[in-house]
């Protein structure tokens, strides 16, 4: 291969890149901008992560309210997810943009992390 | 003289020949299936196929189970019916899963008690018949031979069904 041809090809190469870093697309990642991290959707509203899923993911919701001296209230239902916080996540094979199972503990938006451990919150139990 | 003797006896033996053995015509062969003894029993809870399960990591907490997740829909075939053809007989679907979107909310649990998920659809009793037919090549039938199926099962998921229990 000429030189001029090596060029080319390697600049042809370097737009292809750029192209789909510039799209926010990378090689293991989730479109629309998600976290393929699932510790980054801990402390996040339950509204992020379940808009981030595959949609024919089954998501697992425990309702860990008691630990923060509440009675368990989860009710599901999409429009009302962005009232519960996340404290802990789990996910097989740890994948989101597949479909999969991902097991999550909420608890009220109005209350914090710091007022209990949920280390064990999640079970994970697959 | 003797040339005309040798294309007669060739003639003669190609005539003996043609009458003395039995040269089979060509045969054609039909076969035919059709989905026989049908029955339908809905709603049926499939336990065999348990879509997720929960089990609470906070005593006294409640558990959901919400569901995007595909059931497989299972069409038992046999005999040479295609698929396809017993589900178009079933009235059906022949894709292999279905998408459930619904979601279920435990009772409050205690720990060691799991929340189980599992598909709600129709199931199907039935049998196969078989009937293999073989014509002349003027389409006269030679013969026919009928073959039977054991029962046979299909499960067809709802896509809103779910059944969730302790």
């Amino acid at each position: 291969m000429s030189s001029h041809a090596s060029r080319t090809t390697a600049l042809g190469v370097f737009a292809v890149v750029a192209g789909f870093t510039l799209a926010g697309c990378s090689p293991g990642q989730p479109a629309n901008g998600c976290s393929s991290d699932l510790a980054s959707y801990v402390d996040q509203s339950l509204q992020v992560i379940s808009d981030c899923i595959h949609e024919g993911s089954v998501l697992i919701i425990q309702d860990a309210s008691p630990r923060v001296a509440e009675l368990p209230s989860y009710i599901d239902s999409v429009g009302l997810r962005g009232n519960w916080r996340v404290v802990n996540a789990c996910a097989r094979d740890n994948v989101l943009d597949e479909e999969t199972i991902i097991e999550v503990a909420v608890i009220p938006i109005d209350h914090e992390m710091s007022e209990a451990d949920f280390v064990d919150a999640v079970v994970c139990d697959w | 003289m003797k040339n005309i003797t040798k294309v007669v006896i060739g003639a003669l033996s190609g005539l003996v020949l043609t009458v003395g053995m039995s040269v089979p015509a060509s045969a054609h062969t039909g076969v035919q299936t059709w989905v026989i003894d049908k029955s339908k029993t809905a709603s049926v809870v499939n336990r065999g196929q348990v879509i997720a399960q929960c089990s609470v990591g906070t005593s006294g907490s409640t558990c959901t189970i919400s569901s995007g997740k595909t059931a497989t829909r299972t069409i038992n075939y046999t005999l040479g019916m295609a698929r396809a053809l017993v589900a178009s007989s079933l009235g059906i679907s022949s894709a292999e899963t279905v998408s459930i979107s619904t979601s279920c909310t435990s009772p409050v649990m205690s720990a060691g008690q799991v929340w189980k998920a599992y598909p709600v659809g129709d199931r199907w009793s039935y049998r196969i018949h078989k009937r293999t037919t073989t014509y002349s090549n003027q389409g006269v039938v030679q013969s026919t031979k009928n073959e039977y199926s054991g029962r046979l099962n299909a499960f067809n998921p709802y896509s809103a069904g779910i059944h969730c229990q302790l």
